[in-house]
């Protein structure tokens, strides 16, 4: 009904005595690819975990998926997917476990085929049933992409898509992005490596110091902006 | 139905674990255990002195072990963002706090379990006069405990406090349990022909209703925060 | 006009300490038996029932921080903290000092003495807990909790300490006071009322300038 899936404005964020974000405002359409560009420390995570909502803002307000950000911030969960630094898997529990715990507790049936089709799309079948204790990281970060197609969110972040992964999971994370966009998914794709993020994504963002330094298109960048 | 399906799958992800690695179960039964043996070093071997003073270190045994139990219960979540996660499954906070809770309490009742078995050999104690109120005193005891000890856990997981701050805000909150949860176990044990050990237990069903109504109120406040 | 009033009820305060702590000592009989000691208790009961009141706005402040979420509220209860923990403090070694000479020991496990000095774990507790939080917004998220329950506990832990004392058959504190001295006690339990609204006011204000100051600092850095 609303084609308005992010109107955020005048967000600051507060941490003790520094400023990681300084009066962002940002607005995304229903089906909008767009990167969010900067040096470490510039507020990148901080806004994905805004948007997410694991953060209240110490300033400003808006909407994500028409839900008020400091109202509605359960009905908001329920249509946004965060992939963050912190993978949030159990390290005693099988990768299926994980897959399994996280649906349970979002009130899906754990159906086995399903979670198979989901470890194999990203390519973990065969150590489907050991810990991830010892999984390396890029395997844990492709659990945690099986576990986000396992859901059907409308609104995806992602902090750092490309990191830890070998060039076969980059390409496996490309591949779902594109299917996101396809299927008409507004996605937020935070990185400090603009080769990797740009071509995929129609709008950019670029964050320095925890202000925004642009936004429009990948391709009109000012090179005075990207460092 | 929703609640109670959220409430299983975090004691069951919680217990799963717990049966997969037995870290912190054999740990704080063997800490239990050794606590046991120090306090009759401490002490003196003499046996009617240590069958006096059971009741009250059978309850500090619980009380240390539990600390432990709860440092465990939330390194586990506060590692790797889980406990983020776990919020942003849009579950209710009562039932992440209740799922955290429950599988406490487990813990520390059967600590407490062995720990009674383990003094009953040790320093010689007959076997309890009144079971069925030991059992009582046990479970509201333990509640009361795993309450408590959950939401000052949550508290100082939240902070990144140093682990040395859970006793030192805990303990204190306890002293009441402490002391109803020491004289009912005495009777208990000891026998109560003059119903002596009721207004404990009534004291101790009255701390917990509180508390955890308390700590049921907050807890989503204290997620979020 | 407004300095006026602060340095004003500043001296009426103080004044009217001094006045009670004078009558207190000089105007009212020693006790019989325990001589001029026991004028100690002018300050000690005082500084005791005025603690009280500081933890009940500790309690207050917090269950409204909770309702209306303004970082008010969890500065009262931050002042009220403090300046309640410095009450009892202040309680118990007049209490231990008078002790000495009367009942012949520093410290006995008398119901109240052992509840003030519980309350005075919890106190420095929740002090201690709120220092290990940096950002303001979420200190005074997680305290508030903190504040709630400690207080829900007094009266549990009065009630157990006491049956705890009565089953090992001590006579409680010999707790006699004269009716002549009862003026000079009513008197300066309201002289530290005054001393107490005055010290939480005044912490209350420093940490009110102090979110202040940092609000400028951070606006002028950016």
């Amino acid at each position: 009904m609303n084609s308005r899936v992010v109107e955020l404005t005048g967000i600051s964020q507060r941490f003790a005595t520094h400023w990681a974000l300084r009066d962002i405002g940002l607005v995304a359409n229903k089906g909008d690819c767009i990167a969010i560009l900067g040096p470490n420390g510039c507020g990148k995570s901080t806004l994905l975990k805004i948007l997410a909502t694991l953060l209240e803002p110490t300033t400003g307000g808006g909407t994500i998926a028409g839900f008020d950000i400091r109202q509605n911030t359960l009905k908001i969960r329920n249509q946004v997917e965060w992939l963050g630094h912190e993978l949030g898997l159990y390290k005693t529990l099988t990768a299926e476990e994980n897959l399994k715990f996280s649906c349970v507790i979002k009130g899906r049936k754990p159906l086995v085929k399903k979670l198979r089709e989901a470890m194999a799309e990203v390519g973990l079948n065969a150590v489907g049933g050991k810990p991830i204790a010892s999984f390396s990281v890029g395997m844990r970060k492709r659990l945690s992409l099986a576990r986000i197609l396992l859901e059907s969110p409308e609104f995806v972040l992602l902090d750092e898509p490309h990191a830890n992964l070998d060039r076969e999971g980059k390409t496996l994370m490309n591949r779902c992005i594109q299917n996101w966009k396809k299927g008409g998914l507004t996605l937020l794709l935070a990185s400090h490596d603009h080769h990797e993020v740009l071509p995929l994504c129609d709008k950019a963002m670029v964050l320095n110091q925890g202000r925004v330094a642009y936004f429009g298109d990948p391709k009109n960048i000012p090179s005075s902006v990207i460092l | 139905m929703n609640f109670i399906r959220c409430l299983a799958a975090i004691c069951h992800k919680d217990l799963l674990s717990e049966l997969r690695k037995r870290e912190t179960l054999n740990s704080i039964l063997f800490f239990g255990i050794l606590i046991i043996f120090l306090f009759s070093f401490a002490i003196g071997p003499e046996t009617a002195l240590l069958k006096k003073l059971a009741p009250g270190l059978l309850w500090l045994v619980v009380l240390f072990s539990a600390v432990l139990a709860l440092d465990r219960s939330f390194q586990a979540e506060a590692e790797e963002g889980c406990l983020d996660r776990l919020i942003l499954y849009s579950v209710s906070h009562r039932a992440i706090f209740l799922g955290k809770l429950f599988t406490n309490f487990l813990f520390v009742l059967i600590v407490q379990t062995v720990v009674l078995l383990m003094m009953m050999v040790l320093y010689d104690l007959d076997v309890p006069k009144e079971p069925w109120n030991l059992v009582l005193i046990f479970l509201l005891g333990d509640l009361g405990i795993a309450t408590l000890g959950t939401f000052y856990a949550l508290l100082i997981t939240k902070t990144r406090a140093r682990q040395v701050m859970l006793p030192l805000l805990l303990f204190p909150m306890l002293i009441p349990l402490l002391l109803a949860c020491v004289f009912a176990t005495q009777y208990a044990l000891e026998g109560d022909p003059f119903l002596q050990a009721r207004p404990w237990i009534e004291m101790l069903f009255v701390f917990d209703s509180i508390f955890l109504s308390a700590c049921l109120l907050t807890a989503g406040l204290l997620l979020e925060a | 006009m407004k300095k006026i009033f602060q340095y004003g009820s500043l001296i009426v305060a103080i004044g009217f300490f001094i006045f009670a702590q004078w009558w207190g000592l000089f105007r009212s009989p020693p006790d019989a038996q325990m001589g001029e000691v026991q004028k100690l208790m002018y300050v000690h009961v005082p500084a005791a029932w005025n603690s009280f009141i500081a933890y009940s706005i500790v309690f207050i402040s917090s269950i409204l921080y909770l309702v209306r979420k303004k970082m008010f509220w969890d500065h009262l209860a931050a002042s009220s903290a403090e300046v309640g923990c410095v009450l009892t403090a202040l309680t118990l070694s007049l209490g231990s000092i008078w002790g000495r000479p009367t009942w012949g020991v520093w410290w006995t496990w008398d119901a109240r003495l052992t509840t003030t000095a519980i309350l005075l774990f919890l106190y420095v507790g929740y002090l201690a807990f709120r220092a290990f939080v940096d950002d303001r917004e979420k200190r005074a998220r997680l305290s508030a909790p903190l504040g709630l329950l400690i207080f829900l506990n007094v009266p549990i832990v009065y009630f157990s300490v006491k049956w705890w004392r009565t089953l090992h058959q001590v006579q409680s504190s010999p707790s006699t006071v004269d009716p002549q001295m009862v003026l000079s006690l009513r008197l300066n339990a309201v002289a530290f009322l005054f001393i107490l609204i005055l010290f939480i006011y005044y912490r209350f204000h420093l940490s009110r300038l102090k979110e202040k100051i940092e609000n400028q600092i951070m606006g002028e850095i950016q």
